[in-house]
């Protein structure tokens, strides 16, 4: 069956400076990603990964080129029209965390679920069906980001990142500053909102979390060097395992 | 360190900015008065001493004046000097003053007179052809607005006197009419023609010099006696200081409004420099943390905080005293022209000393004391962000539990983080809203309610005033009987008491009258009842006797109450018609008229002076005369107001850019997520804005409403100053909640304008930087 692409982007081109300091971090650069796919995008530091899932959420502008998104043409919105549009479409899992600091975790996700519907009862129903789902007991819910731990903090905007059921999430690096259970912890949820459907892209260094993905984009150069189709995620599959590691191997990894 | 202070100096440049204005201004303001309130007292008595003006001057009727009166007051224990000079006295009505008639108890002195006690000088000189030429003081030419070279009228019983106005003379007596009188000086044949005028008294003036270092009120109180003695009535008897305290009356209060205007920002920027400190603190625990970590002192870190606020706040307040001095000859022009006499300030060294030194010592003490905290701060914790100091965060206003819609609780909850931002914004809209309420009531009472200002300053204000005689007083009231308009005998008559001459007001029943002047106990009703002006309060308690003497004849009245009348600086009584009884058999026959409609009062002053003129003396229009008083006044506090206005919005605008910076800098990570999660540049304003309102519109509101008591207070301490020891201001609390949602709403204007750069935060900079 023929897959349904959410986003594409067409001729990309991202300059940062200008004059002598110019660097051109890709150009005409071309991507679809397809609904349910829980998209990885891999590549050096510096190859230009994050400002790639940036572009393609709405959050950067690129210099040139186009990307449609649900069909909507979001290179030709101004600011505020891309927050509207990000409200009901993406989702964002920072490696930083990012949640407000004077705000409890439930608080965090009404106030992003707030963005999309005017019923409270039911914003608040669906946060805590996501905290459930996420394994964040009820009395943690209550507590302020700088009283839990950094997975706890993780899987928290991840909850946040899902309230509006948006059409996708954008995880940069959500692992990077984890320990190995924490990671391991966060990769299963968003293994689990895949599982139900929700379409993923991810940047990440880490192989471990690479594997979660059904698809791995590898940048080199400011194009698209390598893309690996590694099939639906399985818990301890080694083919899977090995055939990103040739994959890998293959891109100079 | 000098490192660090410049990079702390550096890294908040447009809020040090921000913060010197508010220093320059502070520094305007209380310099501006200090070298108004050292100089113009000092100016005065150096322009007395300098016109070497006489310590007392007694005025009596030349016909009971006797050759030897000026040898018995010389040979007086300390009288160094006595000197008489002729004049004329009448009580005119000025016309076109201020396109109005104001009515004023005058003096003539003939210009070219040698004078060697109480000289003057003359400016503006204009050489005209007109014989008649009137010399006129500063006050009555700049306030009244004759000109020199423009001509000048006034009118006594129906005949009108016209002058040319030669020029502006300065002398310390007579230059303003804060004693109740106005000194003019004539040309020889004007002074001529108006000496064989029946209109015009007669006066000789006794101008006494007392030994220096003796007392003026000891050899005030001989020459009174003296005068008693031979049964003397005087017109005016007034001592260097009762002159010097009702010339610089109006002047000394605006002073003391600029010095309380001073103080109140001063007070807002201490809050400032403390709250921009503690939050410097937050923002920077980990950066301190480091810099004790390679080896910097607690004691540096402090100063290099407030290094940087005294550095400023010496500049600003150098500044500010440098620039005060363009406006201290504007201001000083302003009050020259109130007080009657004009000097050109000079620099003041110890005004500047306090406007700098003081505040500086303030500013350092309260930053030292905010950045005190500093050397609690253990290097690892400050490197991890704890601040053992900071109460834990709470997560007010709960969304998932809180009743309301969820953006007004996200609103209440921002608004709750900072207890130090909202500290900070509740003083300024509180003290802010003292300087607006005080400014707005005050235009409210000149402008809307020009009644309660004028009562306030005046005795009472009919509509007319009638002046009649024996033979036409009784026929004059059957007329004003048919013609349903209503009248109470009212007059003032010159009196004598142990220390000298004192207006009495005469008044058939106080009951009838419009303004109730008592501010305590009651009026007279019998005819041995007095009640006295404030200035007598402190000597004579109520139940005292006051004895007033008249023509030869005395009497002990029964003090019932006091008095206010800012005219006469307290110096003033009241009796009953029949308590004047006891004083002369000849009453007053003068009438007060009021009006139904004050449409009527032109039509029938004219009236009174044509149809019904052989039963008048004199008629006034006491209506029109209260008109230009309230024009006069008005136009004044206007302008006071309208600057206060001006200044109290910017200092708004100045403190909320720091306010609004900190808050910007504080959640610029916050805004970040927030435009990542999808919300607006517009919802993100609104809620910021939004949560800095709750407070502002509280502290206004606290303000007004607390206005309602402490306004009372501030307008009698600053009118009691001037004699009003009672004011007749109306404070609407509606009026001060409307002052309230104004100061909320510029608060609100200013705030988004501010928060403009929120716009230019994207969620991308939370990664990019």
């Amino acid at each position: 069956m023929e897959k349904e692409v959410i986003i594409s982007a067409k001729h990309l081109k991202k300059v940062f400076g200008s004059g002598d300091s110019e660097q051109v971090i890709y150009s005409d650069f071309d991507i679809d990603i397809y609904k349910g796919d829980f998209t990885v995008i891999m590549g050096a530091s510096g190859a230009g990964k994050s400002t790639l899932m940036y572009s393609l959420s709405g959050m950067d502008t690129p210099n040139a080129g186009t990307i449609s998104f649900c069909g909507s043409e979001i290179t030709k919105m101004n600011s505020d029209e891309l927050a509207v549009f990000r409200r009901k479409n993406c989702g964002f899992v920072f490696q930083q965390i990012y949640l407000i600091d004077k705000m409890n975790l439930i608080d965090n996700v009404i106030t992003a679920g707030s963005l999309t519907s005017k019923n409270k009862a039911d914003i608040v129903e669906r946060a805590n069906k996501l905290f459930d789902m996420v394994n964040i007991p009820p009395a943690t819910r209550k507590k302020l980001p700088s009283l839990i731990s950094g997975g706890e903090a993780q899987r928290a905007g991840i909850v946040r990142a899902a309230v509006n059921q948006p059409s996708a999430i954008f995880a940069d690096e959500p692992t990077g500053a984890l320990n190995s259970n924490n990671s391991d912890a966060v990769l299963d949820v968003f293994s689990k909102l895949n599982a139900a459907g929700q379409s993923i892209i991810m940047v990440t260094h880490d192989k471990k979390s690479a594997l979660r993905g059904n698809r791995v984009v590898y940048i080199k150069d400011g194009t698209i060097f390598g893309d690996c189709d590694l099939g639906t995620y399985t818990a301890n599959n080694a083919d899977r395992t090995k055939k990103l590691e040739d994959f890998l191997k293959e891109m100079g990894w | 360190m000098g490192n660090l202070i410049l990079h702390n100096l550096k890294k908040a440049k447009g809020q040090f900015i921000s913060f010197g204005i508010v220093m320059l201004i502070t520094a305007v303001i209380l310099n501006t008065s200090l070298v108004l309130l050292f100089q113009t007292g000092a100016a005065y008595d150096s322009l007395f001493d300098e016109l070497n003006t006489a310590d007392l001057s007694v005025t009596v009727p030349s016909a009971l004046a006797y050759d030897e009166l000026p040898y018995d007051i010389l040979n007086m224990k300390g009288v160094s000097n006595v000197r008489s000079n002729e004049a004329l006295f009448a009580s005119v009505a000025v016309q076109e003053f201020q396109d109005s008639e104001f009515t004023m108890n005058t003096y003539f002195y003939r210009l070219d007179d040698e004078r060697e006690l109480t000289k003057h000088t003359v400016s503006d000189k204009t050489d005209t052809s007109d014989e008649m030429k009137a010399y006129i003081p500063l006050y009555l030419s700049e306030l009244g607005g004759y000109k020199p070279g423009e001509s000048i009228r006034f009118i006594i019983d129906g005949k009108e006197y016209s002058f040319t106005v030669g020029g502006v003379v300065n002398e310390m007596q007579y230059g303003n009419y804060g004693t109740g009188f106005v000194g003019w000086y004539l040309s020889d044949e004007a002074y001529d023609t108006l000496a064989e005028d029946e209109n015009f008294t007669s006066v000789t003036e006794y101008l006494i010099k007392a030994d220096d270092g003796f007392a003026t009120s000891t050899v005030k109180k001989n020459a009174s006696s003296v005068l008693k003695d031979k049964n003397i009535p005087t017109i005016t008897f007034l001592d260097r200081e009762t002159t010097k305290g009702s010339r610089t009356m109006v002047s000394n209060t605006i002073v003391l409004l600029l010095a309380v205007f001073a103080l109140l920002v001063l007070i807002v920027s201490i809050f400032l420099a403390r709250f921009r400190i503690k939050n410097t603190i937050d923002e920077e625990i980990n950066e301190m943390g480091v810099l004790k970590g390679i080896g910097y002192t607690s004691r540096m870190l402090m100063f290099s905080q407030v290094i940087p606020y005294l550095i400023v706040c010496g500049a600003g307040l150098i500044s500010g005293v440098a620039a005060s001095y363009v406006l201290i000859p504007v201001v000083a022009y302003v009050l020259a022209v109130q007080s009657g006499f004009s000097y050109t300030p000079v620099f003041d060294i110890s005004a500047a000393c306090i406007s700098i030194i003081t505040i500086l010592a303030a500013v350092f003490l309260f930053t030292v004391l905010a950045a005190k905290k500093i050397k609690r701060l253990e290097p690892i914790n400050a490197i991890r962000g704890i601040d053992p100091l900071k109460p834990a965060v709470k997560n007010h206003f709960p969304l998932d539990t809180s009743g309301g819609p969820i953006g007004f609780n996200l609103i209440l909850k921002q608004s709750s983080v900072s207890m130090g931002r909202n500290v900070l914004l509740f003083a300024v809209t509180f003290v802010m809203m003292i300087l607006l309420t005080f400014t707005g009531v005050l235009l409210y009472n000149v402008n809307i309610r020009p009644d309660n200002f004028l009562t306030t300053l005046s005795e009472e204000l009919p509509d007319i005033r009638v002046q009649s005689d024996e033979e036409h007083f009784d026929e004059l009231k059957n007329i004003l009987d048919r013609e349903n308009v209503r009248h109470v005998n009212y007059g003032i008559s010159m009196t004598e008491y142990s220390d000298g001459s004192i207006p009495v007001i005469v008044c058939e029943d106080f009951s009838l009258l419009e303004n109730n002047i008592v501010y305590e106990g009651r009026h007279p009703q019998a005819a041995d009842e007095i009640a006295v002006g404030s200035e007598f309060s402190a000597d004579y308690g109520v139940g005292d006797t006051f004895r007033l003497s008249l023509n030869g004849n005395d009497y002990e009245y029964k003090i019932i109450g006091y008095i206010q009348s800012i005219n006469n600086n307290g110096l003033i009584a009241e009796i009953t018609e029949t308590g004047y009884e006891n004083l002369s058999d000849v009453p007053l026959y003068s009438m007060n008229l009021y009006m139904e409609d004050s449409a009527d009062i032109d039509s029938f002053v004219s009236k009174l002076d044509g149809e019904y003129d052989e039963y008048t003396v004199s008629v006034s229009n006491a209506a029109k005369e209260t008109e230009s008083m309230q024009m006069m006044y008005s136009s004044l506090i206007t302008i006071v107001a309208a600057a206060l206005f001006i200044i109290t919005v910017l200092i708004v605008l100045l403190i909320l850019y720091v306010i609004m910076n900190s808050m910007l800098t504080d959640l610029k990570t916050d805004f970040g997520i927030y435009k990542a999660m999808g919300f607006t540049s517009a919802q993100l304003i609104i809620q910021t804005v939004g949560s800095i309102t709750p407070v502002v519109l509280l502290g206004a509101l606290l303000s007004a409403v607390i206005g309602i008591a402490y306004l009372p207070a501030m307008f009698n301490g600053i009118f009691g100053v001037i004699g009003a020891m009672k004011n007749n201001f109306d404070i609407p609390l509606f009026m001060l909640l409307i002052m309230a949602m104004i100061l909320t709403l510029v608060n609100i204007i200013i705030g988004v304008l501010l928060c403009r750069p929120i716009k230019k935060i994207t969620a991308y900079s939370l990664i990019k930087e």
